[in-house]
């Protein structure tokens, strides 16, 4: 099924035109990667589809069908609770981890103590971050190593329960330990999400991710199955990235 | 070998000149707290003026009741426009043409030769709208003075505010006002309160606009808003220019800086405060 359906969408900031007229099905609880060189548009890929481009002033054309309705329908408020984002640099709020993660529930409205406690406790637990911080849950979010701030920014995404997680790059600034953390959570996750990470890691790419899409120059030059996409690509192009020829 | 020389210059120019101005600054208080500090007594801060002419003896509670309570009606009115104000320019404003018209009014009142306005505050307040030679017309005109001061400081504040964490709010589809009150603000907490009680160091010394607008030669501690107040600097500024009582103006000098440290210390606290959570 897909949850996410894009039609020939375009997205500008001021008179650039970034993307063109993409089309592309996101599969509900998949994993889907977004790969391709620096500047081809992924990252304003997925700032389109939490509509939060026109927060960094840009704007996006086109028809998008989310969960059977049209995504512009939504209030944005609503898309970027349901779609949730991961940006490249860790940036967690100069606050506890406690109240990190107790933030956005309380502005949803949850305020009964043990809920808040147990939101706080699971999403910990689904990123991997439970066991190294549960001694000391009220000292500064930012007295964290990169890699346990990255995944707490993934834990604080998930709890206001996004159906979609979007995330850019979220390994590139971090150790070969840290990314094999989020890989596996990544992994568990797309039981219960639908998952979009842009990743410049190939192997990552094939590595998780169950489809595949490959961005040039803000065209959708290829989308398939990862494993398809790697071993037999339909685009010459596609297969020079592939291979390494430039990217 | 030249450039030997010319840092060796350098560093000479830095020393003399820090050497001048702790000198000076230093000269200046241990000359006023000597001076002073005989006239000093728990009297002279607790009982009000007397003597012929007045003022040559008794003490100077009003004026130090009255500076306190002036430099809170400037602080109050003039935070809450500037945190407005700051929170407008870096959050809401979209055009980037608004934004600079702003600055640049922010920047000319913050030019403006405090006895203008002092002269403003006597028109508009006083005359116009009837306020009369007041504690509020002063306060206000007071307010006026110490608003750009504030304004910038707190609009430096929240523009070093993390971007990323900002977009990370937006993006959980917080509200822009949930994201101020819950985030943003408490962690400027302390620069805003820093900002706010320097400027109240700044309204409580200055003296021109207070002439035309309030302060009086003498009053009681004022019992209402639209009572006329004494004030330090203006009390200090009679005390000396109708030679009344050199001994008591140094004394009053000397309360008057004392008053204005200790705002500043608080000032100085609640920053380093904030510098050693933030890391």
């Amino acid at each position: 099924m897909n949850i996410l359906e894009l039609l020939s969408l375009n997205s500008y900031y001021g008179h650039e035109q970034v993307l063109y007229g993409i089309n592309l099905a996101i599969r509900k609880n998949a994993i889907t990667a977004v790969i391709g060189p620096s500047g081809c548009g992924k990252s304003t890929l997925l700032l389109t589809l939490n509509r939060m481009l026109e927060e960094c002033g840009g704007r996006a054309e086109g028809e998008i069908t989310f969960a059977g309705k049209d995504f512009f329908s939504y209030p944005k408020e609503e898309i970027r609770r349901r779609i949730g984002i991961v940006f490249q640099k860790p940036s967690p709020f100069p606050l506890s981890i406690y109240r990190n993660l107790t933030y956005a529930p309380v502005y949803y409205g949850v305020r009964d103590k043990k809920k808040l406690n147990e939101i706080v406790e699971s999403k910990l637990k689904v990123a991997g971050l439970y066991e190294e911080v549960q001694a000391d849950l009220h000292k500064s979010a930012l007295q964290l190593s990169g890699g346990q701030q990255q995944r707490l920014c993934i834990a604080r995404a998930l709890t206001v329960e996004p159906e979609i997680l979007l995330l850019d790059e979220p390994c590139s600034a971090l150790d070969i330990k840290n990314t094999a953390n989020i890989e596996q959570m990544l992994l568990k996750l797309a039981q219960d999400y639908t998952i979009v990470i842009v990743t410049h890691n190939l192997a990552q790419a094939k590595r998780i991710s169950d489809y595949t899409a490959f961005l040039l120059n803000g065209e959708l030059v290829e989308y398939g199955e990862t494993k398809k996409v790697f071993s037999r690509p339909q685009d010459r192009r596609t297969w020079e990235y592939i291979e390494g020829i430039y990217g | 070998m030249r450039k030997m020389e010319n840092s060796r210059l350098f560093k000479l120019w830095m020393v003399v000149s820090t050497l001048i101005v702790l000198i000076s600054v230093g000269f200046i208080i241990g000359y006023i707290v000597l001076n002073g500090i005989k006239s000093i007594s728990l009297d002279f801060i607790i009982s009000s003026p007397k003597g012929l002419p007045l003022g040559s003896e008794g003490g100077i509670l009003p004026a130090i009741v009255g500076s306190l309570l002036l430099m809170l009606i400037a602080c109050g009115f003039a935070s809450f426009l500037a945190l407005a104000t700051a929170i407008y320019v870096v959050f809401y404003c979209q055009s980037s043409q608004i934004e600079n018209i702003v600055h640049i009014i922010v920047q000319c009142m913050a030019g403006v030769p405090s006895i203008v306005i002092g002269l403003f505050g006597y028109t508009f307040l006083v005359a116009k709208l009837g306020l009369g030679r007041s504690l509020l017309s002063a306060g206000l005109t007071l307010g006026v003075m110490v608003f750009p001061f504030i304004e910038v400081r707190i609009e430096k504040s929240l523009q070093e505010f993390s971007t990323a964490a900002l977009q990370s709010s937006y993006a959980l589809g917080v509200s822009k006002a949930y994201t101020l009150f819950k985030l943003v603000l408490p962690q400027c907490k302390e620069d805003i309160v820093a900002a706010i009680t320097l400027a109240g160091g700044f309204a409580m010394g200055a003296t021109a606009p207070i002439i035309l607008t309030g302060a009086v030669i003498f009053a009681p501690i004022p019992s209402s808003l639209s009572s006329p107040v004494m004030a330090l600097p203006f009390h200090l500024y009679i005390l000396t220019g109708e030679g009344i009582s050199l001994e008591k103006a140094y004394a009053t000098a000397l309360v008057l800086i004392t008053l204005i440290f200790a705002i500043n210390i608080i000032s100085i606290a609640l920053t380093s405060r904030r510098k050693e959570v933030g890391s």
